[in-house]
């Protein structure tokens, strides 16, 4: 099994503690969403489990490997794809490139890049156009589809609603769901609570760097807490 | 400050009695190492502060230097005039250098710059006038009120009175409102100008900069050693110069001068194995480069961490006073504008007025010209065809900079903070509304500037805790989480007290709670007689914040109405808003009462 777990994860900057005694499990076509105010440390605890972030824990594995000591670009190779908050597309590259980046780590010959351009069509009509003359929306798709490129078993996804019109905001919750669907493991930090409740199955709540609550996604929508604080109700 | 008064007693003392205990030879390493510091400064201010790649530091030591050695063994100029007129000399190679940089930077800005110094090397090595490679001997002393200055000792004397004023005068001017606007156009020209700095002129001046400081080292290199020659101005010395300030660390003033001090006696200790020497000064670069990327001055920071402390927090926004009722006038008027990208057509014939006081929204599909069209209203694009009006003068095509002192602010989608400056700096930017030409005060009237500077600074405070942000005062951005980051950015907007204020998607990132908070700082905005033109996606704060609407789909205004009527638009509904889901709401709760 490809389990991601996350046993006791803490995130510091310098004296500030940005995420602490952070703890989860995530399976092949299970979901989990993590929710919570500006700087509850949602996007601290993704960038340390990619190990992009100063971190501590008692335990990061994926199936049987220990994550603790792997380097980033290690992980995607083992099946953990990441979504990074902001984009951080190669704005030189065209989009078709930007694509095949995402594919390094297997045979740039036998890539989903088809895939991709079924998901989103956009980026097919685009796809010789360099990323940084995309609008915003459309460089979150290409983020989101270089991610997919490695056949990822678990996805890291950080806002990737952020910048999206509500259609797309629809078109992203729908190609997440069918991904889920077909046995991807999802984790999604989102503002958007909304969306989130409609992905995932499961559900954290952020406070201050610690889990203040976990609970199923339907739960959760029901809160009157959650609701009056995420959905803004 | 009595700290600082405290630390420096000792070390000018220190420097005044360190001749006492210095043999001739090394007091004359001394001189040359306190000449290279001055070089070091300036190449600092360039390189570090204001970000511009500057190779050509060597050569305005040259044109001092040789300046003075040419006036005054060939016309018989006595040496103080031939000083000033190398001085001015070396500031018009200075601007002459700095002419590229107003079209390239980074590496290309490095290349010319180098290609420049040589250019000068070769000149001094092959004309007549400046003594080929022989260079030129038998500059006159000094005259210094009969104090004999061809003594080395006596002559450290002179050198350490006008190091102190360079270094203050450095100091000065990274720590005031000028300084702080070359290191915003280090970190982000594009954001920097659209604060109201005049980047071109920046460049110049950090090139002006670079080649007084170049003058006043070459004078003082030209009176101590009264002989001038080519291989003094070499690129290997150009090159020690650059290992000096990174080394020290280059943003840092004070690290510079270490740098350069250190470094200078390092080169007399390897003078045995000066075969070796360039080898070893590159690998103290690289391994500088790689574990000390602040250099020595960054140091201090590096070993002494910051102890855990509290969790900073963000405070809630105090409104501003309700401004008076205003006559309705058009504030932004868009007239038939059209963008062409190589025949990709972004904006085609976007026409709409906004009233001043008014919260206009953009909305529509990704890719739709949105943001372009902020950037043309920002200046960041000239537009093909058509007209913008602001408060009905013609602003189409001025420079973002110009904008801003008309009174335009915005924020960016992508959030283009100063990276590497704290919180109340990227404030500070945004308040300082002077124009470049105003910097003559810099050194006419520094306690003007000075007090100029106290000014901003206390206005820098009201303006971040009206933000609830003066918990994050010393904070650098990038630790902080985006929406935090995204109020940062529009009270660096507000800061540049605007007449318009452009918020491109305010509510990325923000949940349910903040985007109600975000509407209410808006609101107040709004009602303090700022016209604001808001693009977002989140329909919700969109219906509930927006006075009126124009929606954009492929270049073209498709819809332009009130919240309700361009909602039930089919057109709209088609291209933008479909069967999905909103971002969070303030608005739900009515929606959500009627679904059930």
């Amino acid at each position: 099994m490809t389990t991601l777990t996350v046993e006791g994860l803490s995130v510091r900057y310098g004296g500030v503690r940005a995420a602490h005694n952070v703890s989860f499990t995530v399976e092949p076509g299970q979901s989990l969403g993590i929710i919570g105010a500006n700087g509850a440390g949602k996007t601290s605890t993704l960038k340390a489990i990619m190990g992009l972030a100063p971190r501590q824990a008692r335990a990061i594995r994926f199936g049987k490997d220990d994550l603790l000591r792997a380097a980033p670009h290690t992980l995607v190779r083992r099946g953990i794809g990441y979504v990074p908050e902001g984009r951080h597309v190669f704005p030189g590259l065209t989009v078709e490139k930007n694509l095949l980046l995402g594919a390094y780590c297997r045979s740039w010959k036998n890539t989903p890049i088809a895939e991709i351009y079924d998901l989103f069509p956009v980026l097919g009509d685009m796809r010789h156009r360099p990323a940084g003359t995309l609008s915003g929306g459309q460089q979150q798709m290409l983020a989101v589809g270089r991610a997919l490129m490695c056949r990822p078993k678990v996805m890291l996804l950080d806002e990737p609603s952020m910048g999206l019109s509500p259609i797309l905001v629809g078109e992203i919750a729908n190609v997440l769901k069918r991904l889920n669907a077909d046995g991807l493991g999802i984790v999604l930090v989102e503002q958007n609570a909304k969306l989130t409740f409609e992905v995932t199955t499961t559900c954290l709540v952020m406070e201050n760097g610690e889990i203040a609550a976990t609970g199923t996604s339907r739960e959760l929508r029901h809160d009157p807490q959650v609701r009056r604080i995420y959905l803004g109700l | 400050m009595k700290r600082r008064l405290l630390l420096l007693a000792p070390i000018a003392v220190a420097a005044w009695l360190l001749p006492y205990g210095l043999g001739g030879y090394t007091m004359h390493v001394v001189d040359v190492a306190v000449i290279f510091a001055i070089l070091a400064i300036g190449l600092g201010l360039t390189m570090g502060v204001a970000g511009q790649i500057n190779l050509a530091q060597v050569a305005f030591f040259g044109v001092g230097a040789y300046t003075v050695a040419i006036l005054t063994t060939r016309t018989g100029l006595s040496f103080w005039p031939a000083a000033v007129l190398a001085i001015l000399a070396a500031v018009a190679a200075g601007l002459l250098v700095g002419i590229p940089a107003l079209r390239m930077q980074s590496h290309y800005l490095g290349i010319v710059t180098l290609g420049l110094a040589l250019g000068f090397i070769n000149w001094v090595t092959n004309a007549g006038i400046a003594g080929r490679a022989e260079g030129i001997s038998n500059i006159p002393v000094p005259p210094l009120f009969g104090i004999d200055l061809s003594s080395g000792y006596l002559f450290y004397y002179l050198e350490l009175v006008v190091f102190a004023l360079v270094l203050a005068f450095a100091l000065f001017v990274t720590r005031s409102p000028l300084g702080r606007r070359m290191r915003a156009m280090r970190d982000d020209g594009l954001a920097a100008g659209a604060l109201g700095a005049e980047i071109p002129l920046l460049r110049m001046t950090a090139f002006v900069l670079s080649g007084l400081y170049g003058g006043v080292a070459g004078l003082l290199y030209a009176g101590l050693i009264q002989f001038v020659a080519p291989e003094t101005f070499s690129i290997s010395n150009m090159f020690l110069l650059l290992a000096m300030v990174i080394i020290g660390g280059r943003a840092s003033v004070i690290g510079c001068v270490i740098g350069a001090l250190g470094l200078a006696f390092v080169r007399e200790a390897l003078l045995d194995v000066s075969a070796y020497a360039q080898l070893g000064y590159g690998i103290v670069v690289v391994l500088v480069v790689v574990f000390f990327p602040q250099g020595l001055a960054g140091l201090p920071a590096q070993v002494f961490r910051r102890k855990a402390r509290e969790r900073p927090r963000l405070a809630p926004f105090v409104p501003y006073d309700e401004a008076p009722p205003t006559p309705a006038r058009t504030a932004l008027e868009i007239d038939q504008v059209t963008k062409r990208f190589k025949g990709l057509v972004a904006l085609q014939d976007v026409s709409l007025s906004v009233p001043v006081r008014e919260i206009r929204g953009i909305v529509g599909p990704n890719g739709s010209g949105k943001t372009t069209l902020f950037n043309v209203i920002s200046g960041f694009y000239t537009p093909t065809a058509g007209r913008v009006r602001l408060d009905g003068n013609a602003v189409t095509g001025l420079t973002p900079y110009r904008l801003s002192l008309e009174g335009i602010a915005r924020t960016f989608q992508n959030l283009r903070l100063f990276e590497d400056l704290t919180v109340r700096d990227n404030v500070l930017v945004a308040l300082d509304r002077t124009r470049t030409s105003w910097i003559w005060r810099y050194l006419a009237l520094p306690w003007a500037v000075a007090g100029y500077d106290r000014s901003l600074r206390g206005r820098a405070e009201e303006v971040l805790q009206r933000f609830g942000l003066s918990d994050f005062a010393d904070a650098i951005p990038r630790l902080l989480p985006y929406g935090i980051q995204r109020r940062v950015e529009i009270a660096r907007a507000m800061a540049s007290s605007p007449s318009l204020l452009l918020l491109d998607e305010p509510a990325a990132g923000l949940n349910g709670d903040e985007v109600g908070r975000l509407a209410e700082i808006v609101r107040s905005i709004r009602d303090s007689g700022v016209t604001v033109v808001v693009i977002e996606h989140n329909m919700g704060l969109v219906m509930s914040l927006c006075d009126h609407i124009t929606v954009l789909s492929g270049g073209r205004v498709i819809a332009d109405g009130s919240p309700d009527e361009v909602a039930v638009d089919p057109r709209v509904v088609e291209a933008y808003l479909g069967d999905s889901m909103t971002a969070p709401t303030e608005r739900e709760a009515e929606h959500d009462h009627a679904d059930r």
